[in-house]
C-alpha cells in the first residue's frame, strides 16, 4: 500500500500536467475559396524540381493549381536543381536542364532534394525558407493577403533575326520598405518535352513519362542570378527603369518562352512584386 | 621600506589566493573530466566515371564533420556540452548542419532518489516506441530534447521520469513555436524490488508505461487535393502512450511494448487522421552453446515528429525498432532495411549454437553457427469507401485490421554465418546471405526497380603472423540480375598491434549492364593507434547507396578523394 502511496500523487500529477490530447471529428477538411487579386500581393512560387524525381510532377501539378487558383496573382517557375536535375550519362535522363542561377540559389537556400518551394523566398512557419509541397498552399495562402508592393510593367522587344531579346521594365514601389533591393529578370521556356520519372499515377504513367511536357522552365536570367541593385533606399515617387539585352541559344523555341521578373530584398532575399510577359509578343 | 611595499602587497596577494587555491585543488581533487573528440575530413575529387564532376562538387571540395564533449562532474553535479563542427558537412550529410557551435549542453545533479537534468538529454522510454532522442554520429543524426528531465525513485523498484522540452533541429533556433514542444513521462516497476516475496524468484517481472505528448501550435493547414483549396483542421497537441512488459524465467525473456498514437496528421502520412499503433514483441532463451530469438511487429501510421510538415530523418519524438539485422560486410550491407513508419509487418528468429570442441563435428576448437531470418511485409489497407483512394489528405486514411498482412514483400534476409578456428594461427568466418530488396519502398521509388534478390557469399579469414602482426583477408560475392548486377569485392588487412593497421579493398561492380559502370571501388586505408587516440587515412572511391543504423537510413552519394578521421577519448 505504502507503494501506491507514492505513487498516486505523481499520477494525478501528470494527469493535470498533460492533458494533452486533441481528438479530432469528421469533417476534417472544408474546401477553401480562392482567387487572384491583382490589388494584393503577387507572389512568385519556385518549384525545385528534376527529371529524376518521381514525387516532382505531382508538385508540379500542385503548383500549377496554385498559379490557377490564383490567375494572375500567383507565378510558377521551375528551377531544375539538385541531385534529381542532374543528367545521365546515358539512357532516357541525359538532358541538363540545370542553369548556373538555380544551382546557385539551390545552394543559398540549401535545398538538397526536390520536390521543395519557395514561396516569395519568405519563411513560413517561422523555419525553414524551403518547404515540401503540402505547405505550398498555406504559404501562398498567407503571402496572397499580403498589401500589394509594388507596380511593374514590362516592354519585350524580340529580334528574330538576330534572336535578340530586348526587355525594358518599370517598377514603382507602393509601401515604405527599408533596405536595398534588386530587380531579376529570368528567361522561362514552356513545353520542352523530355522523360520524367514518377510514382503517382495522378501524374502519369509510371515509372516514366517519355513525353513528359515541362513547363515554366528556367532557362537563365537576363542580369546575372542575383539580378541587379535596383535602389538602396526605397523613393515612393520615383519610377525605376531598367534595360536588358538577351541573345536566345539556338536550342530554345522563342516563342515558348516568357520573361518573368521580380523584385526582392538584398538584405533577405524576400521577394516582393512579380511580372511575366511572353518574351516574343508586346505587353498586353 | 622600499622592499616592503613591494612584499606587502604580494602577501596580501597570497593571503587572499592560498585559501582560494586550497578550496581550488580541494575543488579539482573531488572533480573529474571526461570527453571525445572526433574529426572527419574529406578531400572530394572529381571523378567523371562516377559522375563526379566540378558542377557536382561546386567547389566544395573540402569538407570536414568535428565535435568536441567535454564531461565535468563534481560529487553530484555533472556538466558538459559538444562543440560541432560542419564546415560545410561532407558529402551526403544535410546541408541544414552547415555552421558550427554548441547544439548541446547540459547541467545535472542525482542523488539515490532523484536525477535532474536542465539543457540537453537524450532519453529514452521502453524501446523507444513513445520517445526515444539519441545522437548516431554516423547518419548525422541528433534528435536530443533541450528542456528539462527529471527522474525520481520513490522505492527501490521504482523508476518515474518526467521530460519537457524541444527537439534539435539543426542549427535552428526555438521561437515563435517554430517546432512542437515535447512533455513525456514514465514509469518502470520492478515487482523483484517492490515486492520483498518476489525478491528471490526465479520469475522477473517489470511492468512500464508511457505517455508523450507534442504540443505544435496551428488549428489548422491549406493544403491543395484534387486541384481544390483544403483547410484541415490540426491537432495542436497529438499524444502517444502504452505500456510494456518484461518477464524473465530462468533462460527464457519475455518482452512486449505497444504503443498508441491519437490522429495526428503530416506531411508523413499524407495529412490523414488515423489513429496509430505499434506492437513489438520478442522472445528469447538463451543458455551455454545455444541462443534463440524471434521478434515480431506491427506499425500502422507511427510516424512521430514534433514538426508535422518534415518528411526527413529530422525531429523523430519516437524511435521505431527493427527485427532486421544490419550486416557489416561491404556487399552484404549494399541493402539494408530502413524502416517504414507508415505501416509494416515483420518477424524474424536467430539461432546460434557452437558445436562442441573435441567433438567429431567440430574439430579440436569447436564451430559457432548463427543463423538468421527475417521478413518485412507491408500492412493491408483497404479504403475507406468507394470514393476515397488510400491514404487521401484530410481522411481517415483507410481502415486495416490488426492481423490484415499485405503480400507486398518490403525486405527478405536469410543469412547464415559459420566461425571457426584451424589451429593456433587461423580464424574464418564463412557467411551466406540470401536477401530480397524491395528497392521502391525502401528507397521511396515507385514501380521502377522492383524487388532485388541477391546472394552473397563472405569468406573472412585471419593468419595470426606473429603474437602482434596479423593478416585478414575477405573474399565477397554478391550475386543479382537486378539493379546493378553482380559485385566481387576483396580485402587486405594488416595489423600490427597495438598501434598500426594498413588495409587495401577493391569492389568491382562487374556485372553492371551498363558497360561504362563496370567500376573499381577501391579503398587504400592506413592507421595509427596512440593510447586512446585513433588516426586514420583513407583514399579511394565511395559507392552510392544507403546507410542504416537501427533502420534509420541516409543516402550515401557517389564520392571520391581523400578521408582523414582522427578519434579521441580522455
Amino acid at each position: 500500500m505504502k507503494v501506491f502511496k507514492n505513487i498516486l500523487p505523481i499520477f494525478f500529477l501528470t494527469a493535470w500536467l498533460f492533458p494533452s490530447c486533441d481528438k479530432l471529428s469528421e469533417p476534417y477538411a472544408v474546401v477553401k475559396p480562392a482567387g487572384g487579386d491583382t490589388t494584393k500581393r503577387m507572389v512568385l512560387l519556385e518549384d525545385y524540381t528534376g527529371h529524376k524525381c518521381v514525387n516532382c510532377p505531382l508538385a508540379t501539378i500542385m503548383a500549377h493549381d496554385l498559379e490557377n487558383l490564383y490567375k494572375g496573382q500567383v507565378f510558377v517557375v521551375a528551377v531544375h536543381a539538385t541531385y534529381f536535375a542532374t543528367p545521365d550519362p546515358s539512357g532516357d535522363f541525359t538532358a541538363d536542364y540545370r542553369t548556373e542561377a538555380g544551382t546557385l540559389w539551390s545552394n543559398y537556400f540549401k535545398i538538397e532534394s526536390a520536390p521543395n518551394g519557395l514561396v516569395n523566398r519568405a519563411f513560413f512557419s517561422g523555419k525553414n525558407i524551403y518547404m515540401s509541397p503540402k505547405l505550398w498552399g498555406g504559404a501562398v495562402q498567407v503571402a496572397v493577403e499580403l498589401p500589394k508592393a509594388a507596380i511593374m510593367t514590362m516592354k519585350n522587344s524580340y529580334n528574330e533575326s538576330t534572336r535578340t531579346l530586348t526587355t525594358s521594365i518599370d517598377t514603382k514601389f507602393l509601401l515604405q520598405l527599408q533596405g536595398n533591393f534588386n530587380l531579376i529578370a529570368c528567361i522561362l521556356e514552356d513545353s520542352i518535352v523530355s522523360p520524367q520519372q514518377n510514382k503517382d499515377t495522378l501524374a502519369g504513367p509510371v515509372p516514366i513519362i517519355k513525353d513528359y511536357v515541362f513547363m515554366d522552365m528556367l532557362r537563365g536570367t537576363m542580369n546575372g542570378s542575383w539580378g541587379e541593385q535596383l535602389t538602396t533606399s526605397v523613393d515612393l515617387s520615383k519610377i525605376y527603369n531598367k534595360l536588358y539585352t538577351f541573345k536566345f541559344p539556338e536550342n530554345w523555341i522563342s516563342e515558348h518562352c516568357w520573361v518573368l521578373a521580380f523584385i526582392y530584398s538584398e538584405d533577405n532575399k524576400e521577394i516582393y512584386h512579380v511580372i511575366k510577359t511572353k518574351a516574343t509578343t508586346e505587353p498586353e | 621600506m622600499k622592499k616592503f611595499y613591494y612584499f606587502f602587497p604580494g602577501l596580501a596577494f597570497l593571503w587572499v589566493q592560498i585559501p582560494m587555491t586550497v578550496t581550488g585543488q580541494d575543488f579539482l581533487r573531488n572533480s573529474s573530466v571526461s570527453g571525445s573528440f572526433q574529426a572527419d575530413a574529406a578531400y572530394y575529387l572529381r571523378d567523371t566515371k562516377m559522375g563526379i564532376t566540378d558542377s557536382t562538387l561546386d567547389g566544395k571540395v573540402i569538407r570536414m564533420n568535428a565535435f568536441t564533449e567535454v564531461n565535468y562532474s563534481i560529487g553530484n553535479f555533472s556538466a558538459g556540452l559538444r562543440f560541432e563542427a560542419y564546415l560545410p558537412p561532407l558529402i551526403g550529410y544535410d546541408i541544414q548542419y552547415n555552421g558550427l557551435g554548441i547544439p548541446y549542453w547540459y547541467v545535472n545533479y542525482k542523488n539515490d532518489k532523484i536525477d535532474v537534468t536542465a539543457g540537453n538529454f537524450y532519453e529514452q522510454f521502453g524501446n523507444g516506441q513513445m520517445l526515444r532522442t539519441y545522437q548516431e554520429w554516423t547518419l548525422g543524426y541528433d534528435n536530443s530534447l533541450r528542456g528539462i528531465r527529471v527522474k525520481f525513485m520513490p522505492i527501490n523498484g521504482i523508476t518515474l521520469k518526467g521530460v519537457y522540452g524541444v527537439q534539435r533541429d539543426y542549427w535552428v533556433q526555438f521561437k515563435d513555436n517554430n517546432r512542437g514542444v515535447v512533455k513525456g513521462f514514465d514509469a518502470d516497476f520492478y515487482m523483484n524490488d517492490i515486492f520483498p516475496k518476489m525478491s528471490k524468484s526465479i520469475v522477473k517481472l517489470t511492468v512500464g508505461g508511457s505517455f508523450v505528448s507534442d504540443y505544435q501550435k496551428g488549428k489548422s493547414i491549406t493544403v491543395i487535393e484534387n486541384h481544390k483549396l483544403f483547410e484541415l483542421k490540426l491537432p495542436e497537441n497529438v499524444a502517444t502512450y502504452g505500456g510494456r512488459l518484461n518477464l524473465n524465467v530462468g533462460d527464457f525473456n519475455f518482452y512486449t511494448e505497444y504503443a498508441y498514437k491519437i490522429n495526428d496528421p503530416s506531411a508523413m502520412n499524407n495529412y490523414i487522421y488515423k489513429n496509430g499503433d505499434a506492437l513489438f514483441t520478442s522472445l528469447s532463451y538463451s543458455r551455454t552453446g545455444l541462443g534463440i530469438s524471434l521478434k515480431a511487429k506491427r506499425i500502422d501510421n507511427m510516424s512521430y515528429k514534433s514538426d508535422r510538415t518534415v518528411t526527413n530523418n529530422q525531429l523523430d519524438i519516437n524511435y521505431l525498432p527493427p527485427v532486421t539485422t544490419e550486416h557489416s560486410y561491404a556487399l552484404a550491407s549494399m541493402y539494408p532495411y530502413a524502416t517504414q513508419p507508415n505501416g509494416e509487418f515483420g518477424f524474424a528468429g536467430t539461432i546460434t549454437f557452437k558445436i562442441k570442441k573435441n567433438s567429431k563435428l567440430g574439430g579440436k576448437n569447436g564451430i559457432s553457427i548463427a543463423l538468421n531470418y527475417a521478413q518485412v511485409n507491408g500492412i493491408g489497407r483497404n479504403p475507406l469507401n468507394d470514393s476515397t483512394t488510400v491514404d487521401q489528405t484530410g481522411t481517415l486514411g483507410y481502415t486495416s485490421s490488426f492481423f490484415d498482412i499485405s503480400k507486398e514483400l518490403f525486405y527478405r534476409d536469410l543469412n547464415l554465418e559459420v566461425t571457426k578456428k584451424f589451429g593456433k594461427k587461423w580464424k574464418g568466418i564463412f557467411t551466406y546471405y540470401y536477401i530480397n530488396y524491395n528497392k521502391d519502398v525502401v528507397e521511396g521509388h515507385n514501380q521502377q526497380y522492383g524487388i532485388i534478390y541477391s546472394h552473397t557469399g563472405v569468406i573472412d579469414l585471419t593468419y595470426l603472423i606473429t603474437k602482434k602482426v596479423s593478416l585478414r583477408g575477405e573474399l565477397q560475392g554478391l550475386f543479382t540480375k537486378e539493379d546493378k548486377g553482380n559485385w566481387a569485392a576483396c580485402l587486405l588487412e594488416l595489423t600490427i598491434s597495438p598501434k598500426w593497421f594498413v588495409s587495401v579493398m577493391d569492389q568491382w561492380n562487374y556485372g553492371n549492364s551498363v558497360s561504362s559502370q563496370r567500376l573499381h571501388y577501391y579503398l587504400v586505408s592506413a592507421g595509427f593507434i596512440y593510447n586512446t587516440t585513433r588516426l586514420s587515412l583513407s583514399y579511394g572511391r565511395q559507392r552510392e547507396g544507403i546507410l542504416c543504423v537501427g533502420g534509420v537510413c541516409r543516402y550515401v552519394p557517389a564520392s571520391s578523394g581523400l578521408i582523414l578521421t582522427i578519434t579521441s577519448s580522455f
